[in-house]
């Protein structure tokens, strides 16, 4: 597989008054173009941190990222809608700002929404959408400026368990349609196991990895599918056993 | 209407019984003979003018120095900083005792009206501006960085936009800190 992303020894130190506090101490990690990979850890202890970093919103303290001009695209923890634009406007707001709104572009937007079967929605407010739907568009606008990787910041933790079940796989769907790298974080181990290729687990705070996990689902299908797989207990206790670890 | 009705009625009410001093309350009745006797002088309508003329000018005004200055102190935080004490002394001065002083720098005219108009309207919408602006939520702020979106950009699309309301909330505060001050000075 071809390396797309390289993090070597990254870490990242806060000032405060009550002197330096460190939320990421050291991660070195390859990431395969095309893969799905899950990061997860305890509250707090600095996933958004690392995500926010990737995508250029933070600069690290220390250390590198290598990354061939790769075009990040971040998908936040609430779906962050601008609720004075329709849902065409939102979707295509990372276009508008990079100045790449063409009809080309917001054609390929439409297609993108209508496949989560947005199409009769475009002209609508975000605040006459449901929870799942605005998260299906918080999903569009991230994957609208074509980028070669996605960060998603616990993209379903605002949702029902059943419509984090249903949206899940039209996530899942949609980014491998897409082809496109994706860094998620999560706090669900659940999700992680039935979304990803492989799993880190990062220590609590200052977040160093603590263990990779290559997720080897015996029949994989969709997130909801692979839940049921013969495999996936015996992930899940890997992960909480080292998570386990953190807690006691 | 019901509440103005009543309010009108039970003034002029009060105001007849004497139980109100009509000589510093006055009344609805006073106020109304007080008007037709400017209109029959033809001074009604000139007087109109220049007062809503000095409240418009000073209201305008207020109005963009006040926003120009709060979207300049949320761009560069320095300058808030460095203002800040100077901002927080003029906006306790008793700024009504400096009519007197007003008129005699600047004359009995219109600049000291619009003056002291801006001095107690321009402080209080530069600071309603800003705390709107500097409250916007950081999320989306994040959701713009994240799109590499340049200062003016995050500016223009986002907070601006998204504090619309106060901004409106500030020029309603403006209108009448406005009247408020053109009265104070003709007072003076």
């Amino acid at each position: 597989m071809n390396k797309i992303l390289e993090i070597k020894n990254l870490s990242k130190d806060y000032h405060t008054i009550n002197g330096e506090i460190s939320a990421i101490e050291d991660i070195s990690l390859d990431i395969y173009k095309n893969e799905i990979i899950g990061i997860v850890g305890s509250s707090g202890c600095g996933k958004s941190t690392l995500l926010s970093i990737l995508a250029g919103i933070e600069k690290q303290s220390s250390g590198e990222i290598i990354s061939d001009n790769n075009n990040f695209s971040y998908m936040l923890q609430n779906d962050t809608l601008i609720p004075w634009l329709n849902i065409i406007d939102n979707a295509c707001l990372g276009l508008d700002i990079k100045h790449n709104k063409t009809p080309h572009n917001i054609a390929y937007v439409e297609k993108l929404l209508s496949n989560f079967g947005l199409s009769s929605f475009l002209k609508t407010y975000p605040n006459n959408l449901s929870g799942g739907m605005r998260q299906r568009v918080a999903l569009v606008r991230t994957l609208a400026t074509k980028p070669d990787i996605i960060l998603l910041d616990e993209p379903l933790s605002a949702l029902d368990y059943v419509t984090r079940l249903t949206i899940s796989d039209d996530i899942y769907k949609l980014i491998k349609k897409s082809n496109v790298t994706t860094i998620l974080i999560s706090h669900d181990i659940a999700e992680c196991i039935s979304m990803c290729d492989r799993i880190v687990v990062l220590s609590k705070r200052p977040a160093k990895i603590k263990s990779i996990y290559d997720i080897n689902l015996k029949n994989p299908k969709t997130p909801s599918e692979n839940r049921r797989d013969e495999q996936f207990v015996h992930y899940y206790n890997l992960i909480w056993g080292d998570l386990d670890k953190d807690i006691t | 209407m019901f509440i103005t009705v009543s309010f009108i009625t039970i003034w002029e009410i009060l105001s007849k019984q004497g139980i109100i001093n009509s000589f510093i309350f006055s009344s609805p009745s006073k106020i109304i003979k007080c008007l037709y006797e400017l209109y029959l002088a033809n001074n009604l309508w000139i007087h109109i003018y220049v007062t809503l003329k000095e409240i418009f000018i000073s209201f305008a005004l207020g109005s963009i120095i006040g926003f120009t200055f709060a979207v300049l102190f949320y761009s560069i935080p320095i300058l808030k900083k460095i203002f800040d004490p100077f901002l927080t002394m003029l906006n306790s001065l008793p700024k009504i005792s400096l009519g007197p002083l007003l008129i005699i720098w600047l004359g009995a005219n219109m600049n000291s009206i619009i003056v002291m108009s801006l001095l107690i309207n321009t402080i209080v919408t530069l600071i309603s501006i800003y705390n709107g602006l500097i409250n916007t939520d950081p999320y989306k702020i994040k959701l713009f960085q994240s799109f590499k979106a340049t200062n003016y950009q995050i500016l223009t699309k986002l907070v601006i936009p998204h504090n619309i309301e106060v901004i409106i909330s500030s020029l309603k505060l403006n209108i009448s800190m406005s009247l408020i001050g053109a009265i104070v000075i003709w007072r003076e």
